[in-house]
């Protein structure tokens, strides 16, 4: 299945992506200061806000690095030749693919031990953990029968 | 698979990145497939055989030995 979004317009969705980042980041940093009106945050623990200023820190931080990026190479016409290059290539693309099965499949084992451990620990972690390995255990079947019917 | 890719190459004095350029690739791939490490798609074995002018076989050797 070969995509039809040429690479400009690719570059100008992700310079889109870049500020919904950018957004979402300052969300979850204004939530973790407590300044949402109706939503009370006064019950989360330091870490969690902690978490949350970071994480909104963090996004920010890439939604702008990621659109900066996509504009200057909307223009430079020869960086984004360079650009299309480097993220067509076929090595590069086996690359991505073989890191996400490997890396993939080291995390569902990751978690799957993680989950026994925590069966003798904290039921809490236990059933949460249980939840995350039978919903990936569900998409991972899923999307295998969604790419068999598509390839 | 072996392949004449790199001895094509210097007969003719083309440089990895003209080669790279040609076929729409970049360089470090043109390294992985001259070193062996990486096999080519149909499609990067067709575009670098009409590159050299040459069919795919006489630059792909696909040794049956190695496969059984």
């Amino acid at each position: 299945m070969k995509n039809k979004m040429t690479f400009p317009s690719k570059t100008k969705f992700r310079m889109f992506v870049g500020a919904a980042l950018f957004f979402l980041g300052l969300v979850s940093f204004i939530l973790s200061l407590g300044m949402f009106p109706n939503i009370q945050t006064s019950g989360m623990q330091d870490f969690t806000k902690g978490f949350y200023s970071g994480l909104g820190c963090g996004l920010m931080a890439a939604g702008v690095v990621c659109f900066v990026r996509n504009l200057l190479l909307l223009k430079n016409p020869e960086k984004m030749k360079k650009a299309k290059l480097e993220e067509e290539d076929e090595r590069n693309i086996f690359l991505y693919n073989k890191t996400a099965y490997l890396g993939g499949l080291i995390c569902f084992f990751g978690v799957y031990i993680a989950t026994l451990i925590a069966g003798l620990v904290n039921a809490v972690v236990f059933s949460t953990l249980l939840w995350v390995l039978c919903g990936a255990l569900i998409i991972l079947f899923t999307t295998y029968l969604i790419c068999r019917k598509v390839y | 698979m072996q392949n004449r890719i790199q001895q094509l190459r210097k007969e003719q004095k083309i440089t990895q990145e003209e080669l790279a350029a040609a076929v729409q690739v970049t360089r470090q791939t043109i390294i992985s497939l001259e070193n062996g490490r990486y096999n080519a798609s149909l499609q990067l074995a067709h575009k670098i055989a009409s590159f050299f002018g040459l069919p795919i076989e006489s630059i792909f050797i696909f040794e049956e030995e190695t496969e059984q």
